[in-house]
């Protein structure tokens, strides 16, 4: 991607794909929850209504455990789920500028893109005229599991 | 941005999907049970082409109890109003709090051929006991797309909390 790319994606109207990776990071022997993927947004890139849209492909063990990801927007929460017996997952998560730069709009946190929530939307005041980290973390509960991130893709679209 | 008059001509030459309209200011509806246009999105003629693909993605919220509210997409003439329009998707929700879903148009090279997911589907299950829907929606002419809302009691809300309509030109 050069740097040039998202001068032409605002002009084209498309996504721009900021950070994408499909080379496996995982954790296990810690009960320490651990970062397995940082997203650097720079300031701005998203615009008063603009949006990104976060891919992410877990896999893990399965057994009676806990194993928790997470996704991070800045020092908020935007993305919680706990599993145990299951094998992968993956989830897209999108976090709308609400005409502000400061507001947001985004889903409940157990919720991978699609279908109904159990829970409600939640509103955010991230300030993306400032630079901000997405981070994407697991959790463990035995420090013999493992929580595998196996890909993730952040695109943006810059709403004016 | 000035330059956003020629973003279709672009994305033609350059084979790309482009978002053609957003919006997430949050949309609210209340107080009547009448089926309301929440948001519309204008094409003009021919602008999806014979083989072209419109993109939905949709983001609700609703009041949590027993009766129904109901977010509907259709898609049909320059001007529709509810219930006008081919429907694109729409199930009653009754003590779900918020949804999502991703929802294509596919022109079938044809600008008046559609096919589409079953109304009854999000747009993405691994099974709809349903068939896919087939229109006529002549797109050589301008064409609208609205998001709907309804209540069954006019004391509930449902929101469009926000969505995206992105453009594929097909030939």
């Amino acid at each position: 991607m050069t740097t040039l790319a998202p001068v032409h994606c605002k002009q084209l109207k498309t996504w721009t794909m900021i950070q994408a990776s499909a080379v496996a990071v995982s954790v296990t022997g810690t009960l320490v929850e651990t970062t397995l993927a940082t997203i650097a947004l720079p300031a701005v890139t998203l615009g008063p209504n603009g949006r990104f849209r976060l891919w992410h492909l877990w896999s893990f063990n399965n057994n009676a455990n806990n194993k928790i990801f997470r996704v991070k927007f800045g020092a908020s929460m935007i993305y919680q789920v706990g599993r145990s017996t299951q094998q992968s997952e993956q989830a897209f998560t999108i976090i709308r500028n609400r005409n502000n730069q400061a507001i947001q709009i985004g889903p409940p946190l157990v919720y991978d893109g699609i279908g109904t929530g159990g829970a409600a939307a939640i509103a955010y005041a991230i300030d993306t005229s400032l630079a901000q980290n997405i981070t994407l973390t697991a959790l463990l509960a035995n420090v013999g599991d493992t929580v595998t991130l196996e890909s993730y893709s952040l695109e943006v679209l810059y709403g004016a | 941005m000035p330059t956003l008059a020629l973003a279709p001509i672009h994305n033609h030459l350059a084979r790309s999907e482009y978002v053609m309209a957003y919006g997430s200011v949050g949309l609210p509806l209340t107080g009547t049970t009448a089926e309301t246009a929440l948001a519309r999105v204008s094409l003009t003629p021919a602008q999806m082409g014979p083989n072209g693909v419109l993109t939905i993605t949709a983001a609700w919220s609703y009041t949590n109890n027993a009766n129904a509210k109901t977010p509907r997409v259709r898609f049909g003439a320059a001007g529709i109003t509810p219930p006008a329009g081919g429907l694109i998707t729409g199930q009653a929700r009754t003590t779900q709090l918020f949804e999502q879903f991703i929802n294509l148009i596919r022109n079938r090279n044809n600008l008046a051929k559609q096919v589409a997911n079953s109304p009854t589907s999000i747009g993405m299950a691994v099974g709809v006991f349903a068939p896919v829907s087939l229109f006529t929606i002549d797109t050589s002419a301008a064409c609208d797309l609205i998001f709907t809302g309804q209540l069954a009691n006019a004391a509930d809300t449902i929101t469009l909390e926000g969505y995206e309509v992105e453009l594929f030109y097909g030939t």
